[in-house]
């Protein structure tokens, strides 16, 4: 199964070991139909004016609501909340617009889910609550490679992930066998009787009270508890009825096999009793020959290991919930956010600035200024070719010395790619070799992963088209190179700009033209400037 | 010692044989060296040595032998 996801930082070290391909940072383009489940996970990042990263907040609301409006298929969708997990800088804004766009945000999500059931949040506060900022967020990752979560909890995010993405495809476990003696009280209750057990007010005891308690809360969550214990089942039976703390009895146990046959057996009985295949069950026992027997005979069966102090037995079991019994469903604090957004979208509707893909573009206000053989910019330049991969047509790397003899003789054409978010850089680049004076040869086109998903690089095609044919040319030849990298994004760009085919080689390059006779029209919202 | 652990790191990394790395192979010899798995080799290098690497650094790292250079610092 291929998942896509859509982003606007860098997080493919979080998935590692994820099937799935990225969206460009901030793109909303609809991935084709190989993709299996959609995710749409943005993270903020820093801005210096908080006023600019609560409008860009804002902004997600609209693409989202775009990016679902043009699902064609109803594939499962997983959304990610966003949190205020970036450092702020709160003396330059001193309101709290960004905390209230993120609840927007936020609130939105969990409409949205509570309106289609393909829609599924993912809380991120919830894996954020174990850290604190300073360890998540780590300027020099944020400034060298855009990541807003460190790399270095690459695991454990892809961990975390993991458990969610159980607990929504609903792979939790439903039984919970459960040992008694120095595993739901302290002590054998054989040797030490009713009143010798350590289930109380003091530790030991107070640790075992905790955890029944524990299972208890697990059991009003649907899970099925049972007992399976080497004792007296009468010893049992009083023990559960007159020991004063005792939480756990026949009420809540659904099926007990208290006997000295071996646990094999016993956990085989109350499978079939209960009907319920063996791969959901968890069995805890403090006893690792009892563990050991039941992981080798019923392989099924999820044997955690067992603590080595009593004190640890409650995050011990916290994990063990969390690891088998989580389950997905809106809580009823989640519905009642619901509520109270659709309350509130009813009182204010958001400033709604675009509805279709056109629309968006055109919200964005880009200004596309072309640079024209600019020696300044020969380093960034040779290294953009050196860099990109994906939206790479030839592949082919430049040194410095290599785009200085191209800019004194051919085009170097690159752009600088501004939209109301701020600049992007100069992120596009094209060198363009005279053949003859009437044939131009488009040697190398490229575009950094940032600006994809505006439909950029076709304009900037027909700029170069048009640029071309007032300098007399007209024909335009060009290659495409499949790399291991290029062939997603390349393969099929020039089909799409026009371009006829002349041959496709062995290798699986492919080799194409373009008569060029009249002005090429770009789209008014592509504002190109010369610079 | 230490270039034995950074080719196991890189192997593992760039799904290459140890064998195949000395302290010549650059950068672009390898073919799933790119800037995402550069990251994944900043985070490996900096747990496995216990260091952290200045941008400078991640920059220069171009090879086997850049790499030692700056683990010998």
């Amino acid at each position: 199964m291929k998942t896509y996801i859509f982003r606007n930082t860098t997080i493919e070290n979080l998935f590692v070991g994820l099937k799935a391909d990225y969206s460009g940072y901030g793109d909303i383009q609809s991935p084709n139909e190989e993709y299996k489940r959609i995710m749409w996970f943005y993270t903020i990042p820093f801005k210096v004016k908080t006023i600019d990263l609560a409008n860009e907040i804002n902004n997600y609301i609209q693409k989202l609501d775009l990016v679902l409006s043009r699902r064609e298929i109803k594939r499962p969708m997983y959304c990610f909340t966003i949190q205020t997990y970036t450092p702020q800088l709160k003396w330059v804004n001193k309101d709290n617009s960004i905390d209230e766009a993120v609840f927007n945000f936020n609130q939105h999500l969990y409409y949205l889910a509570s309106q289609d059931s393909s829609i599924k949040v993912i809380d991120i506060q919830d894996f954020y609550k174990e850290y604190k900022i300073s360890e998540v967020f780590d300027w020099r990752f944020f400034y060298m490679s855009e990541t807003t979560i460190t790399p270095r909890f690459g695991k454990q995010f892809y961990q975390w992930f993991l458990k969610q993405e159980k607990a929504i495809l609903q792979k939790r476990k439903k039984c919970l066998v459960l040992d008694l003696d120095n595993t739901m009280w302290g002590g054998v209750l054989g040797e030490d009787g009713i009143e010798g057990i350590q289930l109380g007010d003091s530790y030991p005891g107070n640790v075992f009270l905790d955890l029944q308690r524990s299972v208890v809360e697990a059991s009003k969550n649907g899970i099925i508890l049972a007992v399976c214990s080497k004792n007296n089942e009468s010893d049992v039976l009083e023990a559960w009825e007159k020991h004063p703390f005792m939480q756990i009895g026949k009420d809540n146990i659904s099926s007990y096999r208290i006997n000295w046959t071996d646990k094999v057996t016993n956990i085989t009985e109350i499978a079939e009793e209960l009907n319920i295949g063996l791969d959901s069950f968890v069995f805890i026992d403090d006893n690792p020959i009892e563990r050991e027997r039941v992981k080798q005979f019923l392989p099924d069966v999820t044997v955690p290991e067992f603590p080595q102090n009593t004190f640890e037995l409650i995050s011990f079991f916290h994990k063990v919930y969390e690891d088998n019994f989580q389950v997905y469903s809106l809580t009823e604090e989640d519905k009642e956010k619901t509520n109270q957004y659709a309350e509130n979208s009813k009182r204010k509707q958001f400033q709604q600035t675009f509805n279709d893909i056109e629309g968006y573009y055109r919200s964005l206000e880009m200004e596309l200024t072309v640079h024209t053989n600019n020696t300044i910019l020969i380093p960034r330049l040779s290294q953009m070719t050196q860099k990109t991969n994906q939206f790479n047509l030839t592949t082919r790397r430049y040194s410095e010395e290599d785009i200085t003899d191209y800019m004194q003789n051919d085009f170097v054409l690159s752009l600088e790619v501004k939209d109301k978010f701020g600049s992007n850089g100069i992120t596009v680049l094209s060198i363009i070799k005279k053949q003859d004076n009437k044939t131009a040869v488009i040697d190398s086109f490229l575009l950094s992963c940032r600006i994809l998903g505006r439909d950029i690089e076709i304009a900037f095609v027909s700029y170069i088209c048009n640029f071309l044919l007032e300098k007399g040319f007209e024909t335009i030849k060009a290659t495409y190179i499949p790399s291991d990298k290029n062939q997603k994004l390349t393969s099929e760009f020039l089909e799409k700009c026009g371009f006829d085919i002349l041959e496709e080689s062995e290798s699986s390059n492919k080799n194409y033209e373009l008569k060029i006779k009249e002005k090429k029209e770009i789209k008014e919202y592509y504002k190109f400037k010369v610079n | 010692m230490m270039e034995e652990k950074l080719k196991k790191i890189m192997s593992v990394l760039f799904e290459i044989a140890e064998s195949e790395i000395s302290g010549q192979t650059k950068r672009e010899d390898i073919e799933r060296w790119d800037s995402l798995n550069h990251l994944n080799l900043v985070v490996e290098i900096e747990s496995e040595f216990d260091i952290t690497l200045s941008p400078e650094e991640i920059g220069d790292m171009n090879s086997l032998e850049s790499i030692l250079e700056i683990l010998k610092k």
